[in-house]
């Protein structure tokens, strides 16, 4: 079983179904067209001396677009589609930047987009992985293989419940961190 | 000495004094002579914007037919190499890690080039909400880019900016270059160094832009079907440029054989055949001659549109030497055809005398060109020719060619109804003509073909690049008045984006504020305790660290003792491009440019602009202008036509007295003028002005035939014989022109050739007469 996991993959086979693997998983998020979710996320950062919290929901539409609408603290607008992020607070006007010229947002938001996805190819493009658990409950760890966005994000741990996210904890290098929690919601 | 020689003499002293001053006359091919001779601020910027705006030098450039994966690749190689040319000023593929310059000039000088500094902004309450602001980004997944700019940048001024530098629209980007949005292509932008004009220049960029994009696959293995597309305005004006002078020569070297065929064939002579060029190209040295003697530079379109205007002249000798009977000598003839030839070149002067009048420097220099070079063609007949032919010439061959017309003309009286409703038919077809006459858009007098237009229009659309239609401009006496200037008419473009009437614009201060804004911005920075005070009042109850603002304060202390902005520090970097395409030198003046985006309501927008009443603020949209000129090209020529009709009209009326004589040649004349219209406007659905052109010479060749008919005729075979030579050199010459997909060849060539041959059959059925 081992011999057959793909290379990176570190993946510790289930007592329950032993089959049960990086490529079931990939191939379960793959199915999912579109969801809606509710999360709620605390930032630890080393500039603020107390956390800062939010909630909103979040919209994933396949294959590529992942929005995310914060409504507390204060509503915000996020938007990621191929290589454009769009946010828009307020009555500003919306920003617009490249993911690819923020490799700090990029290394953050890309290893979430693929594993909703299901995207092995460019998870194991970007990211070396590892999977823990089965089915019912499982937890993803990404570790950036570029060593210039491994100087912005440690590790991004993704944790969920068959075909659904239930958490995303993403380490800066920088000793930053954020939590989120995810819980489907009926759109 | 005998009367030929002297005339000779006279004839070969005019050529030298004609080839003299022609040898001093500036030829130009400076658009400017077609503009009005008083032209508006308006139009001149346009042509100022044709010639040599940002626009007119840049070059899109897409790569095709390679893998995806390999885009980014070849796009880097290319753009490096392109980058390390000095044809272009800046070549962008999307690559930001190439925007490391200005990312650095703005960075650098952001206190100087935002707007928002501001004395205000450095308050305890400012920068509190500022900080507020921050720790809401924060609160986003922007947070890592916030973070990174919080201690040198609290107030967001680089952030704010550099939104700006990659501008409001992205091409897609893959890889970290831009692509199309199916992806299959990448896209690059280049801008050449030399203006748009320079034709040659800008065909040796793109002769380096295909070699290196040919060097660039050399280092990548399987990269055959790769394929580079390049449009935009260079590369149109290089493809026109070739195209009409591969159009030109092709098919006039096929016409001229033709002719020349047809001419030898009927006088079986090849010392007659150039004799018979003799008129008309003495009458082309004279009318550039004079063009240049009174003007003072001869345009290229003169010059080529003169020497088709003056055709006719060609007809001249032909008709001197078809007519001229076995055994009769050429002044016998010429005595005879004296008087009709006389009246026909008449009708022609007056015709295009009209455009001597004309307000467009260009078609003033048309209408001099065509009278001195028909008058002189037709006095090289007259008293040269006669003098040149040798003795007892007769066009021998020519006698068969006459059968048909005389067939005509022996069936005249039932053929003329069929004439007559022809042209009721005709002319209903024009008066029902449902939809506009005449092209009202300049694009349809371009070369371009339409599957080309498509193409640019597409990349265009996916990239982003500018299509600068609307624009408000100032002058002013230097380049520092001018940014003052366009820094008021920002103040008024930003009103008219608060009331939404447009929603955004570009203004030449954006990357180079004036001195004076630059030293309010300077002076508004506070001073270092002040700053640091208000700032630790700021971030008390924040939440915020209030230890790690250290680079924010020395940045602020920096750019109070530092230098203003110059234009050289922008050099090099696609800033400098920016500011230049915006901040023009016209003559002795500068001219400020804001380009207005997102404009809906065009009528509103004007008035809007009149209402604010900035002095000196003017509003152009390009392409309404540019149709305005179009129309006002066919505006002067309808009128000018009308005019040379009029006179016409008149010295018919003079010179044939009798209303019978005169109808007899206006009939078959205005018959075959709304016979080919109707043709002209069934086949291409619209008249555009080359059409116009060509009924002008319909009327000028056309006339000479009509007036022969009208004539009683001793030898009438003879006499049908010249014609129809002179109709069928006509015809093939203008037909075979009509074969090209260049509009102003093929519009001229077809009008040309319908309305000549349909002029000599009615004017053999309602004209002629038999003794």
């Amino acid at each position: 079983m081992l011999l057959l996991a793909p290379s990176p993959v570190r993946a510790e086979p289930d007592a329950t179904d032993p089959r049960w693997g990086l490529p079931n998983l990939m191939r379960g998020l793959a199915s999912v067209r579109s969801g809606a979710a509710r999360f709620t996320e605390r930032k630890y950062l080393s500039v603020m001396t107390q956390p800062l919290n939010a909630s909103g929901l979040l919209h994933y539409t396949a294959p590529d677009r992942l929005e995310k609408e914060t409504l507390l603290p204060q509503p915000s607008r996020l938007v990621i589609e191929a290589d454009l992020l769009i946010v828009t607070r307020g009555g500003e006007p919306p920003r617009t930047l490249s993911l690819r010229d923020t490799p700090e947002i990029a290394g953050l938001v890309e290893g979430v987009r693929a594993t909703m996805a299901g995207d092995l190819r460019t998870l194991e493009r970007l990211y070396t992985l590892t999977l823990k658990g089965d089915a019912d409950g499982w937890v993803l760890l990404l570790e950036p293989q570029d060593r210039r966005v491994r100087n912005l994000v440690t590790s991004i741990r993704i944790t969920g419940h068959h075909n659904a996210l239930t958490g995303v904890e993403t380490l800066e290098h920088d000793g930053d961190r954020t939590e989120m929690t995810i819980e489907p919601h009926a759109s | 000495m005998r009367r030929g020689a002297w005339v000779i003499a006279v004839w070969v002293a005019g050529l030298v004094l004609a080839c003299l001053l022609i040898v001093r006359t500036p030829f130009s091919t400076d658009m400017s002579a077609f503009l009005p001779r008083s032209p508006t601020p308006a139009q001149q910027l346009l042509v100022e914007q044709l010639r040599e705006g940002v626009v007119s030098r840049l070059v899109l450039v897409a790569v095709e037919g390679a893998p995806q994966e390999a885009l980014a690749p070849i796009s880097r190689g290319l753009a490096a190499r392109l980058r390390l040319d000095d044809h272009f000023s800046v070549v962008n593929n999307g690559d930001q890690t190439a925007m490391t310059a200005e990312a650095g000039i703005v960075l650098r000088h952001r206190f100087l080039l935002s707007p928002a500094v501001t004395p205000q902004r450095f308050t305890e309450a400012a920068l509190h909400d500022a900080l507020l602001a921050d720790i809401a980004m924060l609160g986003t997944d922007l947070a890592p880019v916030v973070k990174r700019m919080l201690a040198s940048d609290p107030t967001g001024e680089t952030m704010r900016l550099l939104q700006d530098v990659t501008g409001r629209s992205h091409p897609r980007s893959r890889d970290g270059v831009w692509v199309s949005r199916d992806g299959a292509s990448a896209l690059l932008t280049v801008s050449a160094r030399a203006p748009g004009f320079d034709i040659d220049a800008q065909e040796r960029g793109l002769d380096y832009i295909r070699a290196a994009f040919a060097d660039t696959l050399h280092d990548m293995p399987h990269m055959q079907g790769a394929r580079l597309v390049l449009t935009g305005p260079p590369v149109f004006a290089v493809q026109s440029r070739a195209r009409i002078k591969s159009d030109a020569e092709r098919l006039s070297i096929i016409a001229t054989v033709l002719v020349a065929g047809v001419l030898l064939l009927a006088y079986r002579s090849p010392r007659m055949l150039v004799l018979g060029l003799l008129p008309v190209a003495t009458g082309a040295l004279a009318g550039v001659a004079a063009v240049g003697g009174v003007f003072g530079f001869v345009h290229g379109i003169t010059l080529g549109f003169g020497v088709t205007l003056i055709g006719e002249a060609v007809d001249y000798a032909i008709y001197l030497f078809t007519q001229t009977q076995p055994q009769a000598a050429p002044r016998d003839t010429l005595k005879r055809i004296w008087p009709t030839l006389r009246l026909g070149m008449a009708i022609s002067v007056c015709g295009f005398s009209a455009m001597l009048l004309s307000d467009f420097t260009g078609f003033a220099q048309l209408g001099l060109f065509t009278i001195v070079g028909l008058l002189t063609a037709l006095a090289v007949t007259r008293f040269v020719l006669p003098v040149l032919m040798p003795a007892g010439f007769s066009a021998v061959g020519s006698a068969r060619i006459a059968a048909p017309v005389l067939a005509l003309i022996r069936h005249r009286l039932r053929l003329r109804w069929v004439v007559l409703v022809a042209t009721m038919l005709a002319g209903a077809s024009l008066v029902l003509h449902a939809g506009p006459y005449g092209e009202d858009e300049l694009s349809s007098m371009s070369p371009i073909p339409r599957a080309d237009m498509a193409l640019d229009a597409r990349l265009r659309g996916e990239l982003g690049a500018p299509d600068v239609r609307t624009l408000l401009v100032v002058e002013a006496a230097s380049r520092e008045a001018a940014l003052e200037a366009s820094e008021r008419a920002a103040a008024q473009a930003d009103a008219l984006v608060a009331s939404g009437v447009i929603t955004g614009f570009d203004a030449p201060g954006r990357w180079l504020p004036s001195q004076a804004v630059q030293s309010a911005r300077r002076a508004a920075l506070p001073e270092a305790a002040v700053l640091q005070e208000n700032l630790a009042r700021a971030v008390a109850g924040t939440g915020l660290r209030g230890d790690i603002f250290g680079p924010f304060l020395a940045d602020v202390a920096a750019a109070r003792s530092g230098a203003l902005l110059q234009r050289a520090d922008l050099d090099a970097t696609s800033l400098a491009l920016q500011v230049d395409s915006l901040l023009l030198r016209n003559g002795g003046k500068w001219a400020g440019l804001l380009p207005l985006s997102g404009v809906t309501d065009q009528v509103a927008l004007a008035a809007s602009v009149a209402a604010m009443g900035e002095a000196g603020v003017v509003f152009l949209d390009l392409k309404q202008e540019s149709d305005n000129l179009l129309r006002s090209y066919r505006a002067e020529a309808l009128m000018l036509s009308g005019a040379g009709g009029a006179v016409i009209l008149l010295l018919l009326a003079v010179s044939l007295r009798t209303p019978r004589r005169i109808a007899a040649v206006v009939l078959p004349l205005v018959a075959a003028l709304i016979c080919t219209a109707a043709l002209v406007l069934g086949f291409n659905e619209r008249l555009s002005i080359f059409n116009l052109f060509g009924l002008l010479l319909v009327v000028a060749v056309g006339s000479n035939y009509i007036l022969f008919f009208a004539r009683a005729e001793a030898d009438l075979p003879r006499m049908v014989a010249s014609l129809v030579l002179a109709d069928l050199c006509t015809v093939i010459g203008f037909g075979i022109l009509s074969a090209s997909s260049v509009p102003v060849l093929h519009g001229i060539g077809g009008t040309v050739a319908i309305g000549a041959f349909l002029s000599l059959v009615f004017g053999a059925v309602l004209s002629a007469r038999t003794t």
